[in-house]
């Protein structure tokens, strides 16, 4: 689809802003990753998840790398979910467990 | 849903209303997330009714972590994708099937080659889907397969090292700079979830 010139322009500008933002890697950039991919044990976590707090680079960086391994989920077989799996109709159920003091599974 | 297309931020406002207890707005985002997060499932568990009971198990996860959502931390196709992909590492972590699993990661897909072609709800869903596959694509052979046995498998980077034979070291530095390689190459085509 060709887009008009000035539509095309912006939007290309946008890609080459997103691009210079994001390939300047934070010094945690790797240990990032593996907290983006589960690989870091509680501790780990739990100091990757202080330095969020207070890095706004290294934020961006987790933000950044979350987006890219989400996106890994396209690349697999795309199946329709199951219609009957629409939760909506089981909510009243998920809430009244829990206004009933049941503990929901975590 | 037509409106809500190659829209991130219609997303976010979607998962903002689920917040607040908005039932109509979590069934319009089932509609936007189930696909991807069924078929995820399905790759993972390699079970049609355990995958079921996932996507319920996790949607249901999903409905009562929406408060936490920080649309300035993640989109949220990311947010829902990564959190229902945490809730299957731990349920393959605690299962039975992780040598099955690491061998079913290792089918690459072709950028044109998707079945169930409406599990993608729309057009900007379906792009999206060509751009990851194509982009994955570019990553050497084995950044591929290191990356889709971190991301599928659920297991360990001790347990890919085991099972794929590769040192330690090879696979963590492998796998990281692959995701690292991804981040980059999907920011150049423009993506954004």
């Amino acid at each position: 689809m060709e887009l008009p010139t000035s539509d095309a322009s912006s939007l290309v500008g946008q890609r080459k802003k997103n691009f210079m933002q994001s390939h300047l890697d934070h010094p945690q950039s790797e240990q990032a990753a593996d907290y983006v991919l589960n690989q870091l044990d509680d501790s780990q976590m739990a100091s990757v998840e202080r330095d969020i707090k207070t890095d706004a680079k290294l934020r961006l960086t987790v933000k950044e790398l979350s987006d890219a391994a989400a996106a890994i989920a396209y690349a697999t077989k795309q199946t329709i979910a199951p219609v009957q799996g629409n939760p909506i109709n089981k909510l009243a159920k998920v809430e009244t467990n829990s206004e009933a003091g049941t503990k929901d599974k975590e | 849903m037509s409106e809500h297309d190659n829209n991130p931020e219609a997303d976010n406002a979607l998962l903002l209303r689920v917040a607040v207890g908005d039932q109509t707005a979590f069934a319009q985002f089932y509609d936007r997330v189930s696909g991807p997060l069924y078929s995820m499932a399905l790759r993972m568990l390699s079970n049609e009714q355990e995958a079921q009971d996932a996507l319920q198990e996790g949607m249901e996860h999903l409905w009562r972590k929406a408060p936490t959502f920080d649309s300035t931390r993640a989109a949220a196709f990311t947010w829902a994708v990564m959190l229902f992909r945490s809730k299957l590492v731990d349920r393959v972590r605690r299962s039975a099937t992780q040598s099955r699993t690491l061998e079913k990661v290792t089918t690459q897909m072709d950028p044109d080659d998707y079945d169930d072609a409406t599990a993608l709800v729309s057009l900007a869903r379906r792009e999206d889907c060509h751009i990851v596959r194509r982009v994955m694509t570019t990553l050497k052979e084995e950044q591929q397969e290191l990356l889709n046995h971190a991301f599928f498998s659920g297991l360990t980077q001790q347990e890919i090292a085991d099972q794929t034979g590769k040192p330690l070291g090879t696979v963590k530095t492998v796998i990281r700079r692959a995701l690292i390689e991804l981040r980059d190459r999907l920011s150049k085509e423009g993506y954004q979830p």
